[in-house]
């Protein structure tokens, strides 16, 4: 039982991570009803810059962090301009697919820049686990729960409680009513672009410096991560996207400890085919789910 | 205040709008009826700039307002109804009002506790009270009624004091007790010191709020004028009330 719930606990620290990742995911999508492909890769590109802070100037944590956000954010803003920005209404598919495109080129870009491939990332801190009665935490673990945890409480606040987060909330019910409004609706679209880039890029500086190296191949991993936990949670929605990233967490630490290693990508397709094939519409976006099948019955 | 000029606007090759011509003095409450795919609703579409004008120019205070954008144009002081409610389902009968101040002069992304913002949501109030709706203001737009929700529209275009109110069919699918509960709260609350015009099939409504009624059909305006008069014109007759005179 105790190992159980350790692997509870390890689980919601990590899944806090995934959470981050589908946050970025489910905010952009929930603002333009568009999957940007390239997030991953986006955040790949920062945590690289932040590489390459860290081996050129020897740079302390803050601002190997600070590097990997700007750096993902600059990025981002560059697949907002170029798949989202230039082909805004009516062509969903355009985007993404053109997001698909950006993703190789910015692998490629990678690949040719950093050409050894694996390259070393200082831990955010270094200290012995955490002993609480039968169970530990990892510090960068306990670090990474924090940041997670504090971020979406602010985007909370955000959505909740400013005029921005009620702008935002506009865009994404109903963009066309939004401009009635008076609401400037490119500029809010990319703000949630900027902001879901920053999510993007403290996750990925989380889980880069938990892990102490970074590859090209982090991207691919963030964005099936990203989507995975968001459409566990349940597309456009932010509760979703932290229920899933937690979810996901929780089910890989436990395949890890009662299955092996090897197991740990298979548990999360697994769990991603049972909820394609039982709540297609995840843990939060059931009734929209429900509703849309209504509509189509109706027609 | 308003000036429309040989307004022209057609989908695929059908004239929605022909040359029209309007003008709307400062205070005017103008009632616009026709028959269905008169054009009532695409000349509103083209004054807050869904839909450009084929040709033609729309001139606000002076100001050529054609290619204008609608953020643009609802900044400028124009705001409107919809004929098919735009309510945010989602939010809160509240956040539905404030969130038509975003573009009001002094609000920022972050709204603050200053004194204008507490100014600004006690306004929101005020009119959420005014309509009917202050006990039921936390609750989800989407849940209310569908007169409720017509209502909530209307507090929410009077939210930022326009200067031009486009009140697209206001009382469409209510009641006659509601379309006159609707009819007053026009008449007493939304219209007085405002140029407002007024899209209604139901003509209690229209002759209680409005002052002139202008009739449109096939995108001409085929008569304009006191309601009284314009309603026993015969062609104003025979193309919107099939040749009948009005029993009210």
């Amino acid at each position: 039982m105790v190992d159980f719930v350790q692997n509870c606990l390890d689980g919601i620290m990590l899944g806090s991570s995934y959470a981050l990742l589908a946050i970025g995911f489910t905010l952009i999508f929930g603002v333009m009803r568009r999957l940007n492909l390239s997030y991953g890769p986006s955040i790949m590109v920062g945590a690289f810059v932040g590489t390459l802070v860290y081996l050129e100037f020897k740079a302390n944590a803050l601002a190997i962090a600070a590097a990997t956000v700007v750096g993902a954010v600059i990025v981002g803003i560059y697949v907002e301009r170029l798949c989202f920005r230039a082909i805004r209404r009516g062509a969903a598919v355009a985007s993404m697919v053109s997001s698909f495109v950006i993703w190789m080129q910015l692998e490629e870009i990678v690949t040719v820049v950093f050409p050894d491939r694996t390259y070393p990332f200082p831990p955010l801190v270094s200290a012995a686990p955490v002993e609480l009665g039968p169970f530990f935490f990892k510090v960068e673990n306990l670090v990474m729960f924090a940041c997670a945890a504090a971020m979406t409480v602010w985007l909370h606040w955000l959505l909740q409680y400013t005029r921005f987060g009620l702008a935002l909330r506009a865009v994404s019910e109903n963009p066309r009513a939004a401009l009635f409004m008076g609401i400037n609706v490119g500029a809010v679209m990319f703000l949630a672009f900027v902001i879901a880039s920053a999510f993007g890029g403290v996750a990925a500086y989380l889980i880069v410096s938990a892990d102490g190296q970074i590859t090209p191949l982090f991207g691919l991993w963030a964005t099936f991560k990203g989507l995975i936990a968001m459409m566990l949670g349940g597309m456009g929605s932010i509760p979703g996207a932290i229920l899933g990233g937690l979810l996901l967490g929780v089910v890989e630490a436990q395949s890890i400890w009662y299955l092996g290693t090897e197991y740990r990508d298979l548990s999360a397709y697994f769990l991603l085919f049972l909820f394609l094939v039982f709540r297609p519409g995840g843990l939060m976006g059931q009734l929209a789910v429900e509703r849309e099948q209504a509509a189509m019955r109706r027609v | 205040m308003l000036r429309i000029e040989g307004l022209s606007r057609s989908f695929g090759g059908v004239a929605a709008l022909e040359a029209l011509d309007l003008a709307v003095a400062d205070g005017e409450v103008v009632g616009l009826i026709g028959p269905n795919g008169s054009g009532k609703t695409t000349l509103f579409n083209v004054i807050t700039g869904v839909h450009a004008a084929d040709s033609g120019r729309i001139v606000l205070r002076d100001r050529d307002i054609t290619r204008s954008t609608p953020a643009g144009i609802v900044r400028l002081g124009i705001a409107r109804t919809f004929q098919n409610l735009r309510i945010y389902q989602r939010m809160s009968v509240r956040e539905n009002v404030w969130v038509a101040q975003h573009s009001l002069p002094g609000v920022g992304l972050l709204s603050g506790s200053s004194a204008a913002e507490r100014a600004r949501r006690a306004e929101v109030d005020r009119l959420l009270e005014a309509v009917g709706l202050a006990d039921r203001r936390e609750v989800l737009a989407g849940s209310l009624p569908l007169p409720d929700q017509r209502r909530l529209e209307l507090a929410r275009a009077l939210v930022r004091s326009p200067a031009l109110l486009l009140l697209d069919e206001p009382a469409g699918g209510m009641t006659p007790t509601e379309t006159a509960e609707m009819a007053a709260l026009i008449r007493d609350f939304a219209v007085p010191g405002r140029t407002c015009i007024v899209i209604e099939h139901k003509l209690d409504l229209i002759s209680e709020t409005c002052g002139r009624l202008c009739v449109l059909n096939f995108g001409r305006k085929i008569a304009d004028g006191a309601p009284g008069e314009v309603l026993q014109q015969a062609d104003v007759l025979e193309a919107y009330l099939g040749g009948d005179a009005p029993d009210a």
